[in-house]
C-alpha cells in the first residue's frame, strides 16, 4: 500500500510537475501556473507516450519495453528540470500564489468539486464501451503484449485494430497499472478519476483566470456554473458532462473534458498575447497528446483548433496565425495520413 | 445530401435529447454577440459560427462523417464550448446586477433555469453502489476464481457465459477466453458456432445439447448457465459436471474434455 501511495505520488505528481515546469517558463500571464504547469507536465506525458508507442507497437515490442522507454524519458526530463531553473523554488511560489487568491466562495466550489470526486469513487457506473478499453489494458498488462490478443475474447488478433492502435490510451493505463502495482481496472476506474477530474477543473478555473483577470468572485462565480452544468449535464448519454462524471477513464471523455477546453485555454492566450513560442508547442503537445488518448483527436482537435484559427486569421488578418496552427496540427495530420494507410 | 442532413439533425437530437443546453448555448453565443465587445466576438461567437455553418453544410458535413462515421457523428457537437460559454454568460448576467440582493435572486434564477434544461446525473440509473474494489459485478469475479482454481496448471481457458456478463470478465480477467464477444451483442455477426450458442443464450430456456455441442466445438471447457436453468441432469449427459456457484449462476466443467487432456 505504502508503495502504491509513493508510486502515484511520484509518477502522477513529481513527474508531472517537473517536467511541466520544464515547458511552462515562468511568464506575465501566467502569475499562479501550478494548474498550468501540471497540465502541461500530464500532456508531456501523453505526449512523448505517442511517440514511443506506435513505433514500438508496430515493431511487436512488449509492454515492459515501452514502459521502460517511457519512464526512462520522463525521469531524465524531471531530472533536468531539477537542475535547470531551480524548478522546486518556483513550484513552491507557485503553490503559494495559487492558493493565496482562493476566498471563501473558492472553497466552496472546492467543496463541491471534492463532493462530485468522491460520489465518482463511491460508486460505480458499468460501462459497454470498457469491454474493449480496459479489456486491451487488462490483456497487455497480463500478456505483457500490445494489440497481440482480441479483448473481446482473448484470441490472437490477425492484425492491429486500425481504429485504435494509432490511440493507446488503453495500453497507457496498463503501464500505469505496472507502475502503480494495481489491476489496470483499478487505475481506471478509482485511480485516474482523481487525477482526470481535477484535470478538467483546473483547465477550466484557468479560462476563468483569463476571462476575468484579477477577478477572484467572478472565478469563483464562473466555476461555480460549472459545477452546477455539470452536476445537471445528463440531459443525454453524450454530454461532456456524462463523460466527465461517468466515465472519465475513457480516451475520449479526456478529450471532451480536458484537451478541447485546454486548446479553448490556448486560443485565448494566443488571441490576447499574439502567442509565444512555449505556447505553440504546448499547442503542439496538446495535439499529440489528443492523438493518443483517441482516435476522435485526430479529427476533432484539427477542426476546434482550425475553426479558431481560421476565424482569428479572417478578423486579425495575420496569415502567420494560420501557418503556426496548421504546424501545431502536424500530428493529427500524420496519424490520420497513418490510419488512411493501415485500415 | 438530405441522408447527411438526417445525419445531421438525429445526432443533433440524440446529443440534446431531453435537455436545453443546446438551445441556451446558442443563446448564451447571441447574448455576446449583442452586448460583449470583440474580443469576446472573436473567442465565443466567430468559431462556433464557423463550426455550426461546417456541420450544417452537407459537403463539410459529409467529409466528416467519412471520418468519424455517422453512428457517432453526435460527438461533433464536442466541439462548441457549451458549458465554458454557459458558465461565462451565467457570471456575466450575475454580475449585471447593482445589489447583493440583486445578485442572489438573478443567481437563483439561474439555477433554476440551468436545473429544468437538464438532468442531474446522480442517479441511481447511472450509478450504483460498487460491489468490489473492481466496480464490476461480483459473479464476473467468482466465475473466474472458480475456473482457475480449477485449472491449476494456468493454461488459457475458454467458456461460454451469460450475455450479462460478456463485456466485464475479460476486463477483469484476460487468461480467460471467450467462444463469442461483444462483437456478438452487438450484432456485428461470428462464426456458425459463436452464433449458435449466442442464439442459445440469448433464448430464457437454452437447448442444452445444442449448447453442450457448440462448446465442443468451440474448445471451452466451461459453460455458466443462470442457476434458475434446471439443466444438471441434461448437462450430466453431454459430460459436463458442476464445477461450482457463482451468485446465482452455476458453472459447469467438460469433463470428457479433461478426459482427453
Amino acid at each position: 500500500m505504502v508503495n502504491q501511495i509513493i508510486s502515484l505520488f511520484f509518477w502522477l505528481g513529481i513527474v508531472p510537475l517537473y517536467t511541466g515546469a520544464l515547458l511552462i517558463k515562468k511568464n506575465k500571464s501566467d502569475q499562479n501556473s501550478l494548474f498550468l504547469t501540471y497540465l502541461a507536465g500530464i500532456i508531456c506525458m501523453f505526449a512523448t507516450f505517442q511517440i514511443f508507442s506506435i513505433p514500438m507497437i508496430f515493431m511487436n515490442m512488449s509492454l515492459d519495453s515501452l514502459m521502460y522507454i517511457w519512464c526512462g524519458t520522463l525521469v531524465l526530463l524531471t531530472i533536468i528540470s531539477i537542475f535547470e531553473n531551480k524548478t522546486l523554488k518556483r513550484i513552491r511560489k507557485d503553490t503559494r500564489n495559487t492558493f493565496k487568491i482562493f476566498e471563501r466562495s473558492t472553497l466552496f466550489v472546492f467543496l463541491c468539486i471534492c463532493i462530485q470526486i468522491f460520489i465518482f469513487a463511491y460508486t460505480q457506473h458499468l460501462e459497454g464501451d470498457d469491454s474493449f478499453y480496459l479489456g486491451t489494458a487488462t490483456t497487455a498488462w497480463g500478456t505483457n503484449t500490445m494489440y497481440k490478443f482480441d479483448p473481446y475474447t482473448g484470441d490472437p488478433l490477425a492484425s492491429f485494430p486500425a481504429r485504435y492502435v494509432l490511440a493507446p490510451f488503453p495500453i497507457l493505463i496498463a503501464i500505469l497499472g505496472n507502475l502503480l502495482q494495481m489491476h489496470p481496472v483499478i487505475v481506471a476506474h478509482t485511480v485516474l478519476p482523481f487525477i482526470l477530474i481535477p484535470m478538467s477543473y483546473m483547465t477550466l478555473y484557468l479560462i476563468a483566470r483569463h476571462l476575468f483577470p484579477n477577478r477572484t468572485k467572478a472565478v469563483s462565480l464562473f466555476m461555480f456554473f460549472v459545477v452546477i452544468l455539470h452536476s445537471f449535464g445528463y440531459f443525454s448519454v453524450y454530454s461532456t458532462s456524462t463523460f466527465l462524471l461517468l466515465r472519465i477513464w475513457q480516451g475520449k471523455a479526456v478529450i471532451a473534458n480536458i484537451l478541447l477546453p485546454f486548446s479553448f485555454l490556448f486560443m485565448i492566450k494566443i488571441m490576447k498575447e499574439e502567442g509565444s513560442k512555449s505556447e505553440w508547442i504546448l499547442l503542439f503537445l496538446t495535439t499529440l497528446a489528443s492523438c493518443m488518448v483517441s482516435s476522435m483527436g485526430v479529427i476533432l482537435i484539427p477542426f476546434f483548433i482550425g475553426c479558431f484559427g481560421v476565424s482569428y486569421a479572417i478578423v486579425k488578418k495575420k496569415i502567420r496565425i494560420l501557418l503556426y496552427t496548421i504546424i501545431s496540427l502536424a500530428p493529427c495530420i500524420i496519424y490520420g495520413g497513418i490510419y488512411y494507410f493501415i485500415k | 445530401m438530405s441522408e447527411i442532413l438526417s445525419i445531421t439533425k438525429s445526432s443533433y437530437n440524440n446529443f440534446n435529447s431531453v435537455g436545453a443546453y443546446l438551445p441556451l448555448f446558442f443563446t448564451a453565443i447571441l447574448f455576446i454577440y449583442i452586448n460583449r465587445n470583440t474580443e469576446e466576438r472573436e473567442l465565443f461567437v466567430y468559431p462556433s459560427l464557423i463550426c455550426l455553418a461546417l456541420i450544417m453544410m452537407p459537403l463539410s458535413a459529409a467529409v466528416i462523417i467519412r471520418f468519424i462515421g455517422a453512428d457517432v457523428f453526435w460527438r461533433i457537437w464536442w466541439l462548441f464550448p457549451i458549458i465554458i460559454t454557459l458558465s461565462y454568460v451565467g457570471t456575466r448576467v450575475v454580475m449585471i446586477g447593482k445589489s447583493r440582493k440583486e445578485h442572489w435572486f438573478v443567481l437563483l434564477g439561474l439555477f433554476v433555469l440551468i436545473s429544468f434544461s437538464g438532468k442531474l446525473i446522480y442517479n441511481s440509473e447511472t450509478l450504483i453502489n460498487p460491489e468490489n474494489i473492481f466496480k464490476l459485478p461480483n459473479e464476473v469475479i467468482w466465475i473466474s476464481e472458480l475456473i482457475h482454481g480449477d485449472n491449476m496448471d494456468g493454461e488459457d481457458v475458454r467458456i461460454i457465459i451469460p450475455n450479462e456478463f460478456v463485456e466485464y470478465i475479460r476486463q477483469f480477467d484476460y487468461r480467460t477466453k471467450l467462444l463469442y464477444g461483444r462483437e456478438m451483442l452487438r450484432g456485428n455477426g461470428g462464426s456458425e458456432i459463436q452464433l449458435s450458442a449466442f442464439e442459445e443464450m440469448s433464448s430464457g430456456n437454452p437447448n442444452i445439447d445444442i449448447l453442450a455441442e457448440c462448446a465442443r466445438k468451440g474448445y471451452c471447457q466451461y459453460i455458466v448457465l443462470s442457476s434458475d436453468i434446471c439443466s444438471v441432469a441434461e448437462l450430466a449427459t453431454n459430460d459436463f459436471e458442476i464445477l461450482g456457484y457463482a451468485g446465482g449462476y452455476t458453472v459447469y466443467k467438460d469433463v470428457l474434455e479433461k478426459t482427453k487432456n
